[in-house]
């Protein structure tokens, strides 16, 4: 049975037809995903949703188009929306440091700040001097969350 | 594979299964809905008509047919001016509304109809 008949068929209501198109073609993306993912439970997840969004999205699929490249498709997006889940979780767990944390850091670590750029570097001088995130803040009128990030930047110079 | 195969078909179908219930239900709900706000309507408005005497007007069709051909407008032109428009309007609104409805519900019928015997085959698959 071609393609085009068991989604006209799926579409007609009859669901027992999807079976063929799963059958037919998870394999490939299952293979395709284990080569960017190389973990086989993300692999049946994302394999699961891939099918499922295929699915809901059926009625408005052409039948005279293939549905490989169309399940491609999906997969590349579904890919993508995986790392970008993965990637939000990664700066959250920077973010949650607490202000204390950056006041440790100077104690424990010998500071080179010869290493830092000018910006960098005041706002270093600024925590060892005793200044809170927010009133450095205030001072050199930059986002907190800037002040955030160029403190963890220079924690990288610095440890490097 | 193959459980994985069975995990995407089980997917698949509890979602068609949610949908296919929640999109009757809703339906169904709406077209009894409107059906009964239709009959109130219909009842409020024949009452209205009735107490007005309006039917009244109607009485010239046992006249002549030369007094009914002569007048036909003029009582049609005062008919119109004593319904109560914006009742007619509501029940017009609901009778559309409970035509669509019944006009998805047969045209997607044959579809329904497969659709559920497809839940029972998996169902006595699994």
């Amino acid at each position: 049975m071609f393609d085009k008949e068991v989604i006209v068929k799926i579409k007609n209501g009859e669901i027992d037809y999807f079976e063929i198109l799963v059958k037919k073609y998870s394999p490939v993306i299952y293979c395709y995903l284990f080569s960017r993912l190389k973990k086989r439970e993300d692999c049946e997840d994302l394999l699961q949703e891939i099918f499922l969004s295929f699915y809901k999205s059926i009625n408005r699929f052409n039948e005279e188009r293939s549905v490989l490249p169309y399940l491609f498709e999906i997969a590349k997006n579904s890919l993508k929306m995986f790392y970008r889940k993965r990637k939000i979780f990664l700066p959250l767990k920077e973010e949650i440091i607490k202000e204390e944390d950056y006041f440790d850091f100077f104690e424990k670590v010998d500071v080179d700040l010869n290493k830092l750029n000018e910006k960098e570097k005041n706002i270093f001088k600024m925590l060892i001097e005793g200044y809170k995130i927010k009133e450095i803040e205030k001072i050199l009128k930059i986002k907190e969350n800037t002040v955030k990030s160029i403190i963890k930047r220079g924690r990288m110079k610095v440890k490097s | 594979m193959k459980n994985l195969e069975r995990k995407i078909l089980k997917k698949v179908y509890l979602w068609e299964a949610k949908r296919t219930v929640f999109d009757l239900v809703l339906k169904v709900i709406l077209f009894f809905i409107s059906g009964l706000f239709l009959f109130i309507l219909g009842q409020i408005f024949f009452e209205i008509l009735n107490e007005q005497k309006t039917f009244d007007l109607l009485n010239f069709f046992n006249e002549d047919l030369e007094v009914a051909k002569k007048y036909f407008l003029d009582n049609i032109f005062i008919f119109w001016f004593e319904i109560p428009k914006f009742l007619l309007l509501l029940i017009l609104l609901f009778l559309v509304i409970l035509f669509l409805i019944y006009l998805t519900l047969i045209k997607n019928f044959n579809i329904l109809k497969n659709k559920v015997k497809s839940f029972f085959r998996f169902i006595r698959k699994i």
